[in-house]
């Protein structure tokens, strides 16, 4: 499939879905509640698929961390604090530079890419993430 | 005369990249929906042979899609679209009627092997 003809497409998708991530991200932080969080999570949820389509995965990886991450306070188990809004806002940072690295590099730096480790069993939610360390298990 | 297909998810790419393997293969996109709600209107408008639906959209989700389909139109063809992590999700679609589901990154032959498993 030649993925090149969609990478115009895949980048002002994706920078929209980034911006409506960090607003509403910036949302929650001043009290958005389930709205901002909603918003939130389908904006890291579509990065993530938009990014799998493409066959970039550690785009994928850090985008499904994140939804992960959104998914966990929308089900109540983790609570909004000044620490966990800095975290998602640090991964989101931390996606969109994934982004620019994988659409300057192209789909066949995403294509030669190993097999994707998400096609194994369901991980784990991330418990000791830090910006600085990678999220491949 | 070709079958027709009614494309549903958020993301203007998403669609393109869908459209794209369905059309080489013969396929007619006669809709496109952003949203669950306006692939229930839309497929009560166009009575699609086949639906490609992303689990996960703004207004009413796919898998709240498909129920609505479903419950109108018991005979709907649905083919789920998902990413990684989403077990849980493919298996509550498919529950709720969708009759097989698609992986990202899309491979033209699997999407066409699941299309045509949910044809008959």
């Amino acid at each position: 499939m030649q993925l090149d003809r969609y990478l115009g497409l895949y980048l002002s998708e994706t920078q929209d879905r980034l911006r409506a991530l960090n607003r509403s991200l910036l949302e929650l932080e001043t009290g958005g509640g389930d709205a901002a969080l909603d918003e939130a999570f389908r904006a890291a949820h579509t990065l993530k698929g938009m990014a799998a389509a493409m066959g970039f995965q550690a785009v994928a990886e850090v985008a499904h961390a994140l939804e992960d991450r959104l998914d966990e306070i929308r089900a109540g188990r983790l609570a909004v604090s000044r620490a966990v809004i800095d975290e998602l806002l640090a991964r989101a940072d931390r996606l969109e530079r994934e982004n620019e690295v994988a659409i300057a590099g192209g789909p066949e730096g995403g294509a030669a890419a190993a097999v994707p480790s998400w096609r194994s069993p369901p991980r784990s939610p991330v418990s000791d993430w830090s910006p600085r360390t990678s999220s491949r298990r | 005369m070709g079958r027709t297909v009614l494309v549903c998810d958020d993301a203007i790419f998403m669609r393109a990249m869908i459209s794209d393997i369905l059309k080489q293969a013969g396929f007619e996109i006669v809709g496109e929906a952003e949203t669950g709600a306006e692939a229930v209107r839309l497929y009560r408008e166009l009575r699609p042979d086949l639906v490609t639906m992303d689990i996960i959209m703004p207004d009413m989700g796919g898998i709240d899609a498909v129920r609505a389909i479903m419950s109108e139109f018991p005979d709907a063809k649905i083919l789920m679209c998902s990413a990684m992590g989403q077990q849980a999700l493919v298996i509550e679609a498919v529950q709720a009627g969708a009759r097989d589901f698609i992986v990202k990154p899309f491979q033209p032959s699997r999407v066409l092997e699941a299309v045509q498993r949910v044809l008959g």
